[in-house]
């Protein structure tokens, strides 16, 4: 078990975002977040981070509390893209992505080699001759490709990404969830936040729902008995298309 | 490194002009050595520290707070220290009871009024700088208002101390504010590379390993020592600080370390060439050093706004 979110309650507000939570993330594998818009999947990543700190519960990785842990050491196990990442729009590609080394600096080793980081952030992100160019002269998606690129030159055990397919077409979705399978496949744990999920369907994801008041649970892909569970949790509903034995969502307005 | 190389010799340059420049003419040749010991060096020290500690501290204020416009006088540090300084002029007299009183006073009245303004601003840049203003007008009329009920020859003195007077510093005062200089310049190089990551939101940089609260704390804290220290000995001068971190942006990229190491050199360049240029128009008579800076910064400002202003126009 890589990572432990143990008995996790967070109320905002007075509204009550999550009710006593646990979850196990285990290595090499890649975890969805869904859930509607206020539902609490960035608070709920934000403690898994340990940004927030809930009215009760703990998180564990490899059974250390991250309680005990300083920004540092936290940051030698944790990565993340925030929703609305923030930079400096006078700073070059390079200069922002660069700074993701930072932990690994201060605290040796690191993971592998800097050139290394780079080329793999190149290449999936298809990043190549972009990096000298200034953060204001990119577009919504090449920006957030470039951030992701932060993300994996930190190349931490855990990573977390809030909604990482905003502003990506399509193309570069499926090549960041190729990403997302390499760094499985190297033992990593990806946990990311998404709306549409149909692409994580596809990729045999795990997926989990928060719904409205707290409540948290894993989604598996039988027709019916997600339909309704999505149906409950978004108010509208569901056709589904099946190809290769796989069921996937799609909303859609009942005519009156 | 080549760049800062460039820099280092701007400087000697800068400092050459202003130390064997610009003599007395009617000085006889065989006193040239005495009056450059004894009255050019401990100006030119005074003027040289101002123009680093004024650099590094704005570019200090300018990433931490993330305000292309913020430096210690802008920021209103300055009124408040200002005011700490004649304060403790009115109370003890002359100098104000040594340098070391003078720079504390001079440093916990900037403090204060940088915390206040940092409060009432609430994150909003323009609400920062209009309060920097308020508070700087505020508190150099208060200096000002304290002064009435002093003899008119002490008057004088917290009159060019207030236009940006170089006193004459003695060499316990030289060393003292020498040594206070590299005490705290040293630690804000070395948070470079966290202040660096402040540029991104204050969740970004925990999750990058950074202590966001005690970086950003420590850092504005020496920033305003170091601009207390020289108001403490040069009294307000405005500018240095704002101009020059914009033009070593333009020379390298917005890596802080690398853009401490120019501006360290770049700001008493400015600062030495204000000096050269004040003895040009009279060697004989001491000018508020102050007032040139004050001059040439502007010109600069009207120079990088006019720039600016047309590459986003175009």
């Amino acid at each position: 078990m890589a990572l432990e979110v143990k008995n996790i309650t967070f109320s905002y507000n007075g509204g009550l975002l999550l009710e006593d939570a646990s979850v196990a993330f285990e290595k090499s594998q890649i975890y969805a977040i869904i859930g509607p818009n206020g539902a609490g999947k960035t608070t709920f990543l934000k403690i898994v981070l340990s940004l927030l700190k809930p009215q009760s519960g703990d998180v564990f990785y490899e059974g250390k509390n991250l309680k005990s842990l300083t920004y540092l050491q936290k940051a030698k196990i944790f990565s993340y893209l925030p929703q609305m990442p923030v930079y400096s729009q006078e700073d070059k590609l390079w200069e922002v992505v660069k700074r993701g080394d930072y932990p690994h600096r201060r605290i040796p080793p690191p993971p592998r080699s800097l050139s290394l980081r780079k080329e793999i952030a190149e290449l999936y992100l298809e990043l190549k001759n972009m990096w000298e160019r200034k953060m204001s002269t990119l577009s919504g998606g090449e920006i957030q490709r470039g951030v992701i690129a932060r993300v994996v030159i930190q190349d931490t055990p855990v990573m977390v990404f809030d909604e990482p397919l905003n502003h990506l077409d399509l193309s570069h979705r499926l090549k960041l969830f190729e990403l997302f399978q390499k760094m499985k496949n190297e033992g990593k744990t990806i946990i990311y936040a998404v709306h549409d999920f149909n692409i994580s369907l596809e990729y045999n994801h795990k997926i989990f729902l928060i719904q409205k008041g707290g409540a948290l649970k894993q989604l598996n892909n039988r027709e019916e008995e997600v339909k309704e569970i999505l149906k409950e949790t978004y108010g509208v509903d569901f056709k589904t298309a099946k190809t290769d034995d796989k069921y996937y969502y799609f909303p859609f307005k009942r005519k009156e | 490194m080549k760049k800062t190389l460039f820099f280092i010799a701007l400087f000697c340059v800068a400092l050459f002009s202003a130390v064997f420049l610009f003599l007395p003419k009617n000085l006889d040749p065989s006193l040239k050595f005495e009056f450059i010991t004894a009255i050019r060096l401990p100006e030119i020290f005074a003027v040289v520290l101002a123009g680093a500690a004024l650099s590094v501290s704005g570019l200090a204020f300018q990433t931490v707070l993330r305000n292309d416009l913020a430096d210690p006088y802008v920021l209103g540090i300055s009124g408040g220290s200002c005011f700490g300084v004649t304060l403790s002029i009115i109370a003890f007299g002359g100098t104000g009871s040594g340098i070391f009183f003078r720079a504390s006073s001079s440093f916990i009245f900037g403090l204060v009024c940088l915390f206040i303004i940092i409060k009432l601003s609430g994150n909003s840049p323009e609400r920062l700088l209009l309060l920097g203003v308020i508070s700087n007008i505020f508190f150099s009329t208060l200096a000002r208002v304290f002064t009435l009920q002093l003899k008119p020859s002490e008057l004088t003195s917290i009159n060019y101390f207030l236009l940006g007077f170089i006193s004459p510093l003695n060499s316990n005062e030289i060393l003292f504010s020498f040594a206070a200089f590299i005490f705290f310049a040293t630690p804000l190089f070395l948070l470079g590379d966290e202040i660096d990551i402040l540029s991104f939101s204050d969740d970004e940089s925990k999750t990058m390993g950074v202590n966001v609260q005690k970086t950003r704390i420590l850092s504005i804290l020496f920033a305003t020592i170091l601009a207390s220290l020289i108001v403490s000995i040069c009294g307000m001068i405005g500018f240095i600080g704002l101009i020059v971190p914009h033009i070593a942006r333009i020379f390298t990229a917005n890596d802080f370390k690398k853009l401490f190491l120019i501006s360290i050199f770049l700001g008493p360049s400015i600062t030495l060439f204000a000096y050269s240029f004040s003895k040009m128009a009279n060697a004989k008579i001491v000018v508020p050093i102050g007032l040139y800076i004050n001059l040439f910064g502007i010109l600069f400002f009207v120079y990088l706004f006019a720039k600016k202003g047309f590459s986003n126009g175009a």
